[in-house]
């Protein structure tokens, strides 16, 4: 019973380190991410909605209003192929970023209401997807959600080099 | 009645002076209730690793209030922007705005921050990003959103600093809660005021973003000098870098009396902040003209990185004023030879093909008021380059070029360094907190010199002439380095050449001709020469060289100085006394000659003319260290412990790690009976003296680097003959890509 009662503890204790580590995406703090979707980490309307070694989902709903903020980090044997794979997602339309990472490119996703990063530090390729389901959010016009896409892609790609 | 109205009268203004003290206290709980909840909510997950009391460890900096600080309370830049237009712009493209998100700096703390935690990262931090530290946001479960980090150091972190602790750096100032303005008692009204109020009360708004510190060497030292506290290392006190001791060793502080030349007196803000027209509105103009917060120096890899043309244009013509280094091919020797033909072109000789020549260069630092290169020279890679071509352009000797990786000839002079693990590997990823030991430092201080000798073969067949090219190439950042960040696929980071002097050495007979104006005097030619000699320990050579500097300048009191301090480090005193007592006659209260001549007069015995001399130096250079520290010796060794202290403490106000300064400051408070005192600086004497073990460190590296091995003896030769050299092929012309840093010559 004793030993049974010092094995709870240990996995109780296993148990809430690892939630604590899952709390945490690697490559953005909460209040920053928040930050970018116009919320405070402590809101309810604020949730992780997915958190992985690869993917932090970020989400704010309010009523009718959902803003997501994705991010997906990758290792990749050949980044430059994987990189290019995934800037041939955004066509003619991408806008190279200078300075963000080793080489970035930015483009509209989601009819307009959302901005996507493609990105590469060293072997590791990265996406940024911001998006808003309202159609002319005031808060996330169209050179918001491009400046803050651009800030996510900074902290991001400073944080993988 | 009159007492009555006397009464009222009193109580009307203890009324209004409390009202007055109620509504300052008032408004201070206002600033202090929001302050202290957002300190506490950090507070409860904050990683006080070093203490409770000492958050920003092992960081310096500091804020008033002693609680972390809302990273909102800093107006952003943005802010000031409106009325600053031409600060800003400025300001986006200069290394302060970029000190923290770049690569090239993510790259070293992240490595931190994984390998010892984040909080040791307030270390870097505290100069790199202080809202950051001082916002709380370097824990590891942080809730501050970091919108702040593109901005750096932004206006409002300068500009709201209240003091400045010692020039101990590491961040070494205290901070104020950001206020643009003043009200009209003087107390400072926190965050962002519109801004007509602003513009009703300009000197209101002067009176709270500037402070008379700003304008002084002191100001940048607080992040221009850095050491590795044992928090980072879990060593000892390693001193990092030195720039603001540099500059006030140069002769552009005028404090140091044992400068080799003089000049006129000049801050870090006279170079890094020249005032220049504006472009942009800006009321923070004078009669069109604005400091620049440009900051240019050395880096052209941020501007090269971000695109900022106009900044990294500005920046290679910055580097490239010709102001800074001196490059002199001064003499030759032929193989077999012993004379020196020197200073080239003053003198007329005779070249051979199939000779072998010794090619003697001298590279001066002759205007930067610190050394080439400052602070972090692990990360840079400034070089000669030497070039030898035939008359048809063909190369017979080249040293110090760039391989077609990008790399820079492991061979080339280059006035960097290598600091190492205690493993002896070279810390290659800018990891100071492993830094034990260094196993070579070139790099050439303000005002002196250092010589590079090059051996190359004249070929059998040549017969037109030889030219002869050396210069002095700067990258920011070394290519390795560059490397580690960007892997290898990144592009060529701009190249400039900072100075070069190229000679034409004619197979046959080669005249004197008449000097290059650019070129120094043939005296200063030799005082240089001698100057490298002496720090290269060669002292029969050095006296050599300052006696043709006598010959050609009999007036000149520091070149008979000049022999007396060589014949000191040589240890002639006799010969040195009879060289100073010259120079003295010449220049009876020469500071520099009376500092040497007490130094010979201590060997001497004569001590009342010692601490004469020394009190005479003091007297004209209140802040000159060397004659602090050695006035207070010598009242030391006449058992006058009260002078000697004065002495150790002043020097200690000068320079807060002169060791010399801890260890008799340790012993005279202990005769003293402050305990505590004498406890406290010898602590301090024990954690910054040198390690003893730190040099095997070294040695363990250079074993494994034969090449660099070589640069790490001050008396080296640069060969085209190296009987363990394999060729290497230079670089290709660089190619056009829109994406290169190229080369600028």
């Amino acid at each position: 019973m004793r030993h049974l009662r010092l094995a709870f503890f240990v996995f109780v204790a296993f148990l809430s380190a690892t939630c604590h580590a899952d709390s945490l995406c690697p490559w953005i703090n909460k209040a920053t991410a928040f930050g970018v979707l116009g919320v405070s980490e402590e809101s309810p309307m604020a949730s992780v909605s997915e958190l992985s070694a690869t993917v932090c989902n970020f989400t704010y709903r309010d009523g009718n209003i959902t803003r997501e903020l994705r991010i997906t980090v990758e290792q990749a044997k050949d980044p430059e192929q994987a990189f290019n794979a995934y800037k041939a997602h955004c066509g003619k339309d991408g806008n190279s970023l200078r300075a963000i990472g080793n080489e970035a490119v930015m483009c509209a996703t989601n009819k307009g209401q959302g901005e996507q990063v493609f990105s590469r530090v060293r072997d590791n390729v990265f996406t940024i997807t911001l998006t808003t389901s309202a159609g002319n959010d005031p808060t996330m016009p169209r050179d918001v959600l491009i400046e803050k896409a651009g800030l996510v892609a900074e902290q991001v790609s400073g944080n993988l080099f | 009645m009159r007492r009555t109205i006397r009464t009222l009268a009193m109580t009307g203004m203890l009324v209004l002076a409390g009202t007055t003290l109620l509504s300052a206290t008032g408004a201070q709980q206002d600033q202090d209730t929001p302050r202290k909840e957002y300190s506490d909510k950090i507070s409860s997950s904050y990683n006080f690793r070093f203490g409770k009391d000492r958050p920003f460890i092992p960081g310096s900096a500091k804020v008033e209030g002693d609680e972390f600080v809302q990273p909102g309370a800093f107006p952003n830049a943005k802010y000031c922007a409106h009325c600053h237009q031409e600060a800003y712009h400025q300001w986006r493209q200069a290394l302060h705005s970029n000190s923290f998100r770049t690569p090239f700096y993510r790259t070293s703390v992240n490595i931190l921050i994984r390998t010892k935690g984040i909080e040791f990262s307030r270390h870097c931090d505290s100069c790199h990003n202080p809202i950051a530290v001082l916002a709380g946001g370097l824990t590891q479960d942080s809730h501050v959103d970091r919108k702040f980090d593109s901005d750096g150091l932004t206006c409002m972190t300068c500009h709201s600093i209240q003091s400045l602790q010692s020039t101990n750096g590491n961040g070494g100032f205290v901070m104020g809660i950001p206020a643009v303005m003043v009200d009209e008692k003087g107390n400072r009204i926190p965050g962002e005021v519109p801004y007509d109020e602003i513009l009703k009360h300009s000197d209101r708004h002067s009176e709270a973003v500037m402070h008379d510190f700003l304008r002084t060497p002191e100001f940048c030292a607080a992040c221009h000098k850095a050491n590795l506290p044992d928090t980072l290392n879990d060593y000892k006190f390693v001193r990092a870098f030195t720039t603001y001791d540099e500059w006030q060793n140069s002769k552009f502080s005028q404090r140091n009396p044992l400068t080799f030349y003089s000049g006129d007196f000049t801050t870090c803000q006279g170079c890094h902040m020249k005032r220049a027209a504006i472009t942009l509105p800006d009321y923070g103009a004078k009669n069109g003209t604005f400091a620049s917060h440009r900051w240019l120096a050395g880096n052209t890899a941020v501007p090269f990185y971000y695109g900022f043309d106009e900044q990294l244009e500005k920046t290679i013509q910055f580097l490239r004023s010709g102001n800074f280094m001196n490059v002199d091919i001064f003499a030759i020797k032929k193989a077999g030879d012993d004379k020196m033909i020197a200073p080239l072109g003053s003198v007329p000789y005779e070249l051979k093909a199939n000779d072998s020549v010794e090619t003697y260069v001298v590279f001066q630092n002759k205007n930067i008021g610190h050394s080439l290169i400052p602070e972090v020279r692990d990360l840079y890679e400034a070089y000669a380059e030497f070039i030898v071509k035939d008359s048809a352009g063909k190369e017979i000797y080249h040293s110090g070029f760039i391989k077609p990786d990008g790399m820079l000839d492991e061979r080339a002079h280059s006035f960097t360094n290598r600091p190492v693990t205690e493993k002896g590997e070279f810390v290659d990823n800018h990891k100071v907190w492993t830094i034990r030991s260094v196993a070579y430092d070139n790099t050439v201080q303000a005002g002196r010199s250092t010589l590079v000798r090059y051996q190359f073969h004249i070929p059998a067949n040549a017969k037109g002439p030889i030219t002869v090219t050396a210069k002095v190439n700067y990258r920011h950042l070394r290519q390795s380095y560059l490397n580690n960040i960007f892997g290898k696929d990144h592009p060529l980071y701009p190249l400039v050449e900072i100075a070069s002097r190229t000679r034409v050495l004619n197979i046959g007979k080669n005249p004197a001709g008449p000097a290059d104006p650019s070129d120094n005097p043939d005296w200063m030619r030799w005082n240089n020469l001698g100057i490298s000699y002496l720090d290269q320990l060669q002292y029969v050579d050095a006296v050599q060289a300052f006696t043709e500097v006598i010959k050609l300048r009999p007036d000149y009191a520091d070149g008979y100085t000049n022999v007396g301090l060589t014949n000191i480090q040589w240890e002639k005193y006799s010969s040195a006394k009879g060289a100073l007592d010259k120079a003295l006659t010449l220049s009876p209260d020469n500071a520099r000659a009376l500092y040497y001549s007490a130094l010979v007069e201590r060997r001497t015995g004569h001590t009342e003319a010692e601490i004469a001399d020394l009190k005479k130096v003091v007297d004209q250079y209140p802040q000159s260290r060397d004659a602090r520290r050695e006035l207070g010796i010598s009242y030391y060794q006449q058992h006058n412990y009260d002078a000697a202290m004065e002495q150790f403490q002043k020097l200690q106000q000068i320079d807060p790690d002169d060791l010399a300064a801890h260890y008799n400051l340790s012993i005279l408070y202990r005769r003293m009976g402050l305990k505590d005192k004498a406890a406290e600086q010898q602590a301090l004497f024990v954690t910054k003296k040198f390690d003893p073990g730190s040099p095997t460190y070294s040695l363990t590296f250079l074993r494994q680097h034969p090449e660099i091995s070589t640069e790490s003896v001050p008396w080296h030769m640069h060969t085209d003959n190296p009987h363990d050299q394999k060729p290497m092929t230079p670089m290709a012309p660089q190619a056009g890509s829109a994406y290169s840093g190229g080369t600028y010559r």
